[in-house]
């Protein structure tokens, strides 16, 4: 049983009046259970796109997508609870997707307070044993969940957006660009936690980015995207070693990397 | 005399609080490019605001700013605006924010010769349109038409360089300029960066949280921590024997190509316990 | 849905300007002439919305009363924004203490009714259409030097502020550059609201006999001759109430489509 299965899909932006903007194009891909996906490509490539729709907060103009096997409706409630109970996402900006008048505590609890999801019975019920859980789990002290995220560093912020995201204990874990917003020196730490989590738990994992550097570092898959278009994708190190198209190794070329010189 | 010459200069916001920069000294020579590097929260930013008089006014500030000789510190805001944009330029970290929306790519542009210069429509027109045409912009005649908007990122990022290098600044303050930028972009960016800085000789204060990207473009570099510094040399020296244990955990962690994928990744916090942020 | 707001708005305040101009040259009946034969007559061909007390026909009279009601509004306005928006631009770029003065000055202005500064200078100069225009135009300031203040701190915030600042753009250059053409919306927007307040305080003025006199026509004082009369027809009352309902709608429809059409970035979804 895959996890998703994306079917000829595209998603085009438009008005009437002027020409649509296609930002999937015809994409195929299979994600199966306990695979670390990474999805890359440059602004406006449809990665983004790509995830909104597997999160279902956005429907294809074409193509369908199935989630466990049954194809994901978001007009039926059903389809849509299931997606919700199992899927979680970590948003890129730390500072926005936090609400800065809540409590700690109370960001990463709400998705247990959902009625839609405790009526499906897979949210663990005990709030408070579950908020502890998640915190130990991200590395923050139990009392942050007093505190408001402005007291919060960027690495710590996200941390608390990845707390919130496995609270009600998702199986798939889907991630927009986690790392893009931290300093390089952050990054290490929350790629690390990412890791350990992914692993531990055993999530199935969709990370974005454009960098292929923190891709490899976590995906053991990997797609990428040119203008809407999958450009190929495979194993990563398949890819790594030898990627079949001059824009992947164009994109693994622009990461800046310390020069060899004083190696 | 050095181009730029910074002594003893301490920032605090407010009463109370921990000073934003502390004792900070450094000089620029004409044509040397220095990288700045630290975490966010170190005083990268405001040092460079600092230099630019642009810091907001609930800043206290003390010590002293010489650029050419004369006196920035304490200046009249009309002396700061004659060097500002000609001699002294800056790019800003979001080009998306540091474009006035309301107003028209070309007259952007434009401002920095009308500040400065007489210089006639036509003239001023053909020489944005040179300008836009030397930074990498496509169909720079129709660039000028266009709203910061109707620009992608990468677009606007060379509309704001070709601000900065519109009257060949002998210093250029670059704050971040490629970090909202995606790599690609960022590489495209930083070798025109590194090309026009070249072709006009000009200096640079480089700011940014990637020793990578600092490395790329600078010879001399300065490693920021809660706003002092603690280390400086040329950037070879200091990538290869670094000293203070946060230099080390800073250039560990911008190793990560050379990391084995899915095994632990070295953070700062390894090499510098009082790093935490 | 944008465009309907700022066509449907352009398209009743142009119905009113084009009865205000219409009214020089031409109304179906005189709107001075009394005809006591025609006292209360319900809307006919020989007067569409009837006549008043006095036999005057009603739409010649709104007609006249809009040149009145749009050159109040216009004019009071006009000097809000003119006093008002500099002000208010100057105090949120210089934030020394005389702006701080000028803020709470116009904090206790606001706080002022206009009906009361009407009062006080019909008390001086006595009561003219002049005066009431004079009073809300006054009453109007602290709206816009509060406004216009605000919008200036919040654009003086953004970054391309600094960014003109570091290409030596001095505060007048940024202040007429860069900040009002980024406060225009929100300027046009305050405008056509207060335009449909500055309508209604004047109708509310003619109302309380404290601006027209009795043979000026002003919408206001229509409807306060009307309402003595409601017992016995309700048109005198109901046509000048609809037409002050109408302007201010309009108004508003007006404000709500400028400001999407200003700001480039919302244009283009339009």
């Amino acid at each position: 049983m895959s996890v998703f299965a994306v079917e000829r899909v595209s998603r085009s932006f438009g008005r009437r009046s002027s020409r649509p903007v296609q930002a999937l194009d015809r994409v195929d891909l299979v994600i199966e259970p306990g695979q670390r996906w990474g999805v890359v490509g440059e602004s406006g490539s449809g990665k983004t796109t790509l995830l909104r729709l597997l999160a279902g907060l956005d429907r294809p103009s074409a193509g369908q997508i199935r989630f466990q096997d049954r194809p994901l409706d978001l007009g039926d409630q059903s389809s849509l609870t299931r997606l919700r109970a199992s899927v979680q996402l970590v948003f890129q900006d730390p500072q926005s997707s936090l609400d800065p008048r809540m409590r700690v505590g109370a960001i990463i609890t709400e998705p247990l307070r959902s009625a839609r999801l405790r009526r499906s019975g897979q949210v663990p019920t005990d709030a408070k044993a579950r908020l502890n859980e998640v915190l130990d789990a991200v590395g923050l002290p139990r009392e942050a969940a007093r505190r408001y995220p402005h007291e919060f560093s960027g690495g710590q912020r996200q941390r608390i957006a990845i707390a919130r995201a496995l609270a009600p204990k998702p199986d798939i874990l889907l991630a927009d660009e986690p790392v893009s917003a931290l300093d390089v020196s952050v990054r290490a730490q929350v790629l690390n936690l990412v890791n350990d989590l992914v692993q531990d738990m055993g999530l199935t994992l969709v990370m974005v980015s454009h960098d292929l550097s923190v891709v490899r570092h976590v995906c053991d898959q990997v797609a990428v995207l040119k203008a809407g278009r999958l450009v190929e994708s495979g194993p990563l190190e398949r890819v790594y070693q030898r990627p079949a198209s001059d824009y992947t190794a164009a994109l693994w070329a622009a990461v800046p990397r310390l020069g060899d010189r004083w190696d | 005399m050095s181009l730029l010459e910074v002594n003893h200069l301490n920032v605090w916001f407010g009463r109370g609080r921990r000073p934003a920069v502390r004792d900070l000294s450094f000089t620029i020579e004409p044509g040397q490019r220095l990288g700045l590097i630290g975490q966010s929260g170190s005083g990268k930013s405001v040092t460079a605001l600092a230099v630019m008089g642009l810091l907001a006014e609930n800043a206290q500030v003390t010590g002293s700013v010489r650029f050419d000789g004369r006196r920035l510190l304490g200046a009249k805001e009309a002396e700061l605006a004659q060097l500002r944009g000609r001699d002294l330029t800056m790019v800003f970290q979001e080009p998306m924010t540091a474009l006035d929306p309301t107003m028209k790519v070309g007259r952007q542009v434009a401002e920095v010769i009308r500040l400065h210069e007489e210089s006639s429509g036509r003239e001023t027109r053909r020489r944005v349109i040179e300008m836009l045409d030397r930074v990498g912009l496509p169909n720079p005649g129709r660039i000028t038409d266009a709203f910061p908007h109707q620009l992608s990122g990468g677009q606007r990022q060379r509309v704001v360089l070709a601000m900065a290098l519109m009257l060949g600044p002998r210093l250029i303050i670059a704050d971040e300029p490629t970090t909202a930028l995606d790599v690609t972009v960022q590489a495209q960016v930083l070798e025109l960066l590194d090309a026009q800085l070249a072709a006009h000789q000009a200096a640079c204060l480089f700011i940014s949280h990637d020793l990578a990207v600092v490395a790329r473009v600078c010879q001399q570099v300065m490693v920021m921590l809660d706003g002092a510094v603690v280390e400086s040399g040329p950037v070879r020296q200091v990538l290869s024997q670094p000293v203070h244990p946060y230099t080390q955990g800073l250039i560990a962690t911008a190793r990560l190509d050379l990391a084995t994928p899915g095994a632990r990744l070295p953070t700062v916090e390894d090499f510098y316990a009082g790093g935490q942020r | 849905m944008r465009r309907l707001s700022l066509v449907l708005g352009l398209a009743l305040i142009g119905l009113m300007v084009a009865a205000a101009a219409l009214s020089l040259v031409w109304t179906p009946d005189d709107p001075y002439l009394v005809r006591p034969q025609d006292r209360f007559m319900p809307p006919s061909w020989s007067h569409w919305l009837g006549a008043d007390r006095m036999g005057i026909d009603l739409v010649s009279r709104l007609m006249v009363g809009a040149r009145t009601t749009l050159m109040v509004g216009v004019i009071a306005v006009c000097l809000a924004i003119v006093v008002g928006v500099p002000l208010g631009v100057i105090s949120g770029i210089r934030r020394g203490w005389p702006s701080q003065l000028l803020l709470r000055i116009s904090d206790v202005m606001f706080a002022l009714p206009a009906l009361l500064l009407a009062i006080l200078l019909v008390a001086v100069r006595g009561a003219s259409v002049a005066t009431a225009t004079w009073a809300i135009g006054i009453a109007t300031v602290p709206v816009f030097i509060r406004m216009a203040h605000a919008a200036t701190l919040s654009v003086m915030a953004q970054d391309f502020i600094d960014a003109a600042r570091s290409c030596g753009a001095s505060r007048s250059a940024i202040a007429l550059r860069h900040v009002l053409p980024n406060i225009a919306p929100i300027v046009g927007v305050q405008a056509s609201a207060s335009f449909s307040t500055a309508i209604l305080a004047e109708a509310g003025l003619s109302y309380l006999g404290l601006a027209a006199p009795a043979t000026t026509p002003t919408w206001g004082r229509m409807m306060r001759d009307g309402q003595a009369d409601l017992f016995l027809t309700a048109w005198p009352a109901l046509a000048p109430g609809c037409a002050i309902a109408l302007a201010v709608l309009g108004f508003n429809l007006l404000g709500d489509g400028l400001r999407d059409q200003l700001d480039p970035r919302l244009r283009e979804l339009g």
